[in-house]
């Protein structure tokens, strides 16, 4: 071994860059994933289901990085190792920089393509669906999601009347027809993409996927906290929201209903805003002192803003048909 | 003016985060800067609480008294309506809006104190 240094750390995860010298010639640049023991919310994967969800992805094809060994327990903690992709990752940066903008006319596409690909996995015969969680028979995956979210809320003990308004309409307005359930990422967006000044180089972050309706992570990029600041580019801060949704009917060759990404969008929205309250707690708890957990907890408040935001505009158009 | 001696609770706030974004975030480690700013929004965020003084808590007062619950302490009422929204008895029309109205005023009101830049068009 060559190097070894700490590329992110926290109280749910590290990311370790391990340099691999072999015979002074061959050299491997690796990524180690450890557990540290915190829980970041109720469908977190462990390393060895990330490993091998991330393992199926990229043999179907998927930009993800290629996954090394087999998944172990380095030092008492579960860890995996996967290939180190070069590229950028934070969000801000990604929609700002000048650097970026080549790679930011391409990335629609590739993002769409990549997304696609991750719903195209043949997740039975990888074996996942014995692995990560899938909703019962007879359940849909926004029924589910519901469930576990009022489960996060319950656990942060804070009484949310606008989380709880948003979440009684959701429902009780649940779409009629889900899409066929497909591997979903769980955490598509910019930010948790390595992205090159090409465009698109890897998807990371795979510890939320399950099975579920793909119309989750083609939804999730849409959420207002994942443009960045770049508000008016409703897509990630990237692309309008019409260009996003087109490229991804293009690569997938499924049409997606408009209505239902409207109504996906508003249960994001819920889903963050317990997601920072939860982080919050992170910090609170003592387990992990943090100035950047900490205000989490008061920016829930623009996400339960957009979710009210956007029951309103669903219910103005249902009223004009 | 307080017993306090200058400077006062809301000079010792602005001049740390003075300091937080004029020296601390001068630093060239990217990390270090970042988090000096996200501490300088924290303060501000506090410090803007501090200057409402006590019209939040007479706003949500009123509206809490006008859905109904008028008894009791507002975080016990807060939690009451949320449990009462979540057993459906929000559930009609008239009884819906009203709580959204509440909700959506409550959250102006936050979003005044933690991001004021905030758009708010419907």
């Amino acid at each position: 071994m060559a190097a070894l240094y700490l590329l992110a750390g926290g109280a749910s995860q590290e990311a370790w860059a391990v340099e691999i010298v072999f015979d002074d010639v061959d050299a491997l640049s690796l990524v180690m994933r450890r557990d540290m023991g915190g829980v970041l919310n109720f469908a977190t994967l462990s390393r060895a289901t990330e490993f091998a969800v991330i393992g199926a992805a990229y043999a179907s094809g998927v930009p993800a990085p290629r996954p090394y060994f087999e998944p172990c327990e380095i030092d008492g903690k579960p860890a995996f190792f996967m290939e180190r992709v070069p590229g950028e990752a934070v969000g801000r940066r990604l929609v700002t920089d000048p650097a970026f903008a080549e790679a930011r006319k391409r990335l629609p596409e590739q993002l769409a393509e990549a997304l696609a690909a991750i719903h195209r996995v043949d997740y039975r015969a990888a074996g996942l669906d014995a692995l990560v969680e899938r909703p019962a028979p007879g359940r849909s995956a926004v029924s589910v999601a519901i469930e576990r979210t009022y489960r996060e809320l319950d656990s942060v003990n804070e009484a949310h009347p606008a989380l709880e308004l948003a979440l009684r309409w959701l429902a009780r307005h649940e779409p009629e027809r889900e899409a066929a359930l497909t591997l979903v990422h769980g955490d598509f967006r910019i930010g948790n993409v390595l992205v090159d000044e090409h465009g698109l180089r890897a998807v990371l972050d795979w510890e939320f996927s399950h099975i579920g309706d793909p119309d989750e992570d083609v939804t999730w990029p849409l959420v207002r906290a994942w443009r960045f600041g770049q508000t008016a580019l409703e897509a990630g801060g990237i692309t309008s929201r019409e260009t996003w949704l087109q490229a991804y009917e293009k690569a997938s060759g499924r049409r997606v209903d408009r209505r239902r990404i409207a109504y996906l969008e508003i249960l994001g929205n819920v889903k963050w805003a317990v997601g920072a309250l939860m982080q919050a707690r992170r910090h609170l708890s003592g387990l992990e002192p943090s100035i950047e957990l900490a205000s989490l907890g008061r920016l829930s408040a623009e996400m339960e803003f957009e979710a009210l935001r956007g029951i309103s505009a669903f219910e103005a158009t249902a009223s004009v048909r | 003016m307080s017993l306090h001696d200058r400077p006062t609770v809301e000079e010792l706030l602005a001049a740390v985060r003075e300091y937080l974004t004029k020296e601390v975030a001068a630093t060239e480690d990217r990390r270090a800067r970042f988090r000096a700013l996200i501490a300088a929004n924290v303060l501000a965020v506090a410090e803007r609480e501090l200057g409402r003084g006590g019209a939040d808590a007479a706003a949500e007062d009123a509206a809490l008294t006008e859905l109904g619950y008028s008894a009791g302490a507002a975080d016990a009422r807060r939690h009451e309506l949320a449990a009462a929204i979540r057993s459906g008895e929000f559930d009609a029309p008239a009884r819906f809006d009203a709580a959204l109205a509440y909700a959506r005023e409550m959250v102006v009101r936050k979003l005044a104190v933690s991001n004021p830049r905030y758009d708010l068009s419907p």
